[in-house]
């Protein structure tokens, strides 16, 4: 509400009446009476007698004065207001809970991780075709155990009950988006396993149920779950907008990787390739993302990246 | 937004101290500082003798009451709000002159009521202390006091009568009402 709040002073009028020479002697007298009671009176009597010579410029700089406050008043009064406690606790409450989900969120999405280049395989620029045991790299040894029955990248294959937990419960084959690979190209991981896939380009709501019961079935999965790593993707991609400019293909790239201790993927496999430009931004994409979730008993991650067309 | 019309409605000193402890509304207590604003400003003429510091000073005060303001208990404001320019006035001038200025207050006795009330037997004794303890003033003191008190002469005609420049009228006065007071204690006990 604009208002105009009116202030009065109490002695302003009179004290001016009285160095003015407009009080008549009896009304002179009763000032004065009064100030001898009042120390706050006669000391301002006195302050104002010392300026009686200059009267009229003291009292356009009184009447000045008042504005100033006045208007400082106006300027002021909206940083002075005082909330009621309820308010003070619920914005606290409010201030906590965005902190702390602008904390995961920047966090989540500037994950530090190695430059690319050191990890970059052998792999990543040639490595376009089925992996086999004759040309994997060096891996860990439970890799290896993995290895026995090597997939394709072109079919599905179902899960065995003879090899780890990965195959005690039926694996939900993942359909981020109606634009995903056909069951021809569903990537597998090395034990037929299918591989996770996230759509790079457009994030679907198919996609987006479908992870859900991903982090149950997959034993390697991005900290934070795949709903998560999906929006880490479709936020982080805009941002090679100008790199990928000319080189952009949609399609699919399965990388394969280990990962350490720390949960960083390294090591990375194309399983399968889309174009030297985009075998590296999926990688690149995946390394400068979250840390990945692991057990003792597997170091190795799986995901299938979709890169819808534009 | 609480507004206060000084004019319709002059809520008292305390309850408008009250209502800004409540809801910290600035205006409110504007609407208390400008009350004495001029007594203020008044003040700081009376310290700094300078009308440009001494409107400074008016501002800096009013910081000065919107911090001190919510945090003390302040039982009379005038009285508080006084005190509150005077240190201010006098913080301010020792800070610029390291030596202690010596500030003989003489509006200390003014609050002091001139004469208690007494009763009827009392107060002849009373006039009789009081009129041989005028005897004992300084002539200009005295013929002061007979002025103003019992002729009800303004500092003016005083000025006019006794030649005396206003403010020493003023002085005179008063060291003449602090003297009768210590001249009737001194005789009363």
């Amino acid at each position: 509400m604009d208002h105009k709040p009116t202030y009065t002073d109490l002695y302003f009028t009179e004290i001016d009446n009285y160095f003015s020479g407009n009080l008549s002697p009896e009304e002179m007298h009763a000032l004065e009476e009064r100030a001898l009671a009042d120390p706050f009176l006669a000391a301002a009597m006195d302050g104002y007698y010392t300026q009686k010579e200059n009267w009229e410029a003291v009292k356009n700089e009184n009447t000045r004065l008042r504005t100033l406050l006045a208007d400082k008043t106006a300027k002021n009064k909206t940083s002075a207001f005082v909330f009621p406690a309820w308010l003070r606790v619920a914005a606290i409450f409010l201030f906590m809970v965005l902190a702390g989900g602008i904390t995961w969120y920047t966090w989540f999405r500037e994950n530090p991780a190695p430059e690319l280049a050191k990890h970059t395989t052998p792999g990543t620029q040639t490595d376009t075709t089925i992996p086999s045991k004759e040309n994997q790299p060096p891996t860990p040894s439970l890799l290896a155990e993995n290895k026995k029955d090597t997939p394709t990248t072109t079919s599905i294959k179902k899960p065995t009950t003879e090899t780890t937990h990965q195959t005690d419960h039926p694996v939900e084959t993942i359909q981020p988006a109606p634009v995903l690979a056909s069951a021809e190209t569903q990537p597998t991981d090395s034990i037929g396993n299918p591989v996770p896939s996230v759509a790079a380009g457009k994030v679907t709501m198919n996609a987006m149920r479908a992870n859900k019961a991903r982090e149950e079935t997959v034993a390697s999965y991005p900290i934070g779950g795949w709903d998560a790593f999906q929006l880490y993707i479709k936020n982080r991609l805009p941002l090679f907008k100008k790199e990928m400019a000319a080189n952009y293909t949609p399609g699919n790239v399965t990388l394969r990787f280990f990962l350490n201790e720390k949960g960083e993927p390294n090591q990375f496999t194309i399983q399968q390739s889309l174009s030297p430009a985009m075998d590296s931004l999926a990688i690149r994409l995946v390394k400068e993302g979250p840390l990945w979730k692991t057990d003792n008993s597997n170091t190795e991650g799986n995901v299938n990246l979709h890169f819808t067309p534009r | 937004m609480k507004v206060v019309p000084a004019h319709t409605t002059p809520l008292p000193d305390e309850e408008l101290l009250q209502a800004y402890k409540n809801n910290g509304d600035q205006e409110t207590l504007a609407t208390l500082y400008l009350r004495y604003s001029t007594l203020v400003y008044g003040v700081c003429l009376k310290y700094f003798k300078d009308t440009e510091t001494a409107r400074d000073a008016v501002m800096n005060i009013y910081e000065e009451l919107v911090r001190k303001a919510m945090k003390h208990d302040i039982q009379h404001f005038k009285s508080w709000l006084y005190t509150l320019a005077k240190n201010h006035c006098l913080m301010q001038l020792r800070k610029k002159n390291p030596v202690r200025n010596m500030d003989f207050d003489e509006g200390f006795m003014q609050s002091e009521p001139f004469l208690h009330q007494e009763e009827n037997g009392e107060r002849e004794e009373t006039f009789n202390r009081l009129a041989a303890c005028m005897e004992t003033l300084p002539p200009v003191q005295k013929q002061s006091i007979v002025l103003f008190y019992t002729e009800k002469k303004c500092y003016n005609e005083i000025a006019a009568t006794t030649g005396l420049a206003w403010d020493k009228v003023r002085s005179a006065i008063q060291n003449g009402r602090r003297n009768l007071k210590i001249c009737m204690e001194k005789n009363g006990s």
